[in-house]
């Protein structure tokens, strides 16, 4: 990863990004009802489908 | 013993872009395929311990999982910025637009084009998300390497864009608002030419 995105994620995630837990896992047996919380909130391979279509059905202006 | 240093260097390179792509993700969603490509890259380390294995061959196939997963969490940075870019821009004019960026059509128009192709491939044809393995279903670590790093430098260039785009917001507005001022001058001139002009053709009629 160059400077610049190594810049960008310091700032989203604090400087000790290392050894940061990934989204998520740490919640996962912390909550009721996590199992809901945790299908909300996988990126599967049906919501990268929409995500695609989401993001060629906005046009740019031309 | 084998020496791991080599995929825990990868490793720590590839968990920074899932991070990125985790925490750039307007919903906080963790991304499946990389999750399930760090388990198969987990899988072949620990199959370096089993009788008769070729631990440098799992340790190979180990990073071209690893690779495979930092390039799921490119995409969708890549994708949450494009639509970010597009949602930002799609308010303005086409003349609006050049007032502020010039290089609009011959840089940024190409540059989402160019990803969106891409994706119209993906999305076109499904086997073509498989091309990373070779003719034995095994991970083809040099083409993915190749891939992995155009993919960097095109969110990089789009990352970029975006924090442009969204800087110049305020000289897009005021562009907006000063082309509609003129719009509405221009009506408004022909508007009282034309009544005057109609004034005195009625006149030259009715004499």
């Amino acid at each position: 990863m160059n400077k610049n995105l190594e810049k960008r994620l310091k700032s989203l995630v604090g400087e000790d990004y290392l050894n940061k837990d990934f989204n998520i896992t740490s919640n996962i047996n912390s909550k009721r009802g996590s199992v809901r919380m945790i299908l909300n909130k996988i990126y599967t391979p049906q919501k990268r489908e929409q995500k695609i279509n989401e993001v060629l059905s906005i046009k740019l202006p031309r | 013993m084998f020496d791991f240093k080599e995929i825990a260097i990868l490793y720590k390179e590839i968990k920074k872009i899932v991070l990125l792509a985790e925490n750039i993700n307007e919903k906080d969603e963790v991304i499946l395929s990389s999750i399930n490509e760090m388990r198969n890259a987990f899988d072949h380390l620990m199959r370096c311990y089993n009788e008769n294995s070729n631990p440098q061959q799992e340790i190979y196939k180990a990073k071209g999982h690893l690779f495979r997963a930092g390039y799921d969490a490119y995409e969708l940075i890549a994708l949450e910025t494009i639509k970010t870019i597009k949602q930002n821009l799609k308010n303005y004019s086409p003349t609006t637009i050049l007032q502020v960026f010039p290089n609009y059509y011959n840089e940024i128009v190409i540059l989402i084009d160019r990803f969106e192709k891409e994706l119209t491939k993906i999305r076109g044809n499904k086997k073509i998300d498989y091309n990373f393995y070779d003719e034995n279903n095994e991970i083809d670590t040099q083409k993915i390497e190749k891939a992995f790093s155009d993919y960097e430098k095109v969110v990089e260039e789009l990352l970029n864009l975006k924090d442009e785009i969204i800087q110049k917001i305020p000289a897009l507005e005021k562009a907006k608002k000063e082309n509609i001022y003129f719009k509405t001058k221009e009506i408004i001139v022909a508007s009282i030419i034309s009544a005057i002009f109609g004034a005195i053709i009625s006149l030259i009629i009715t004499k």
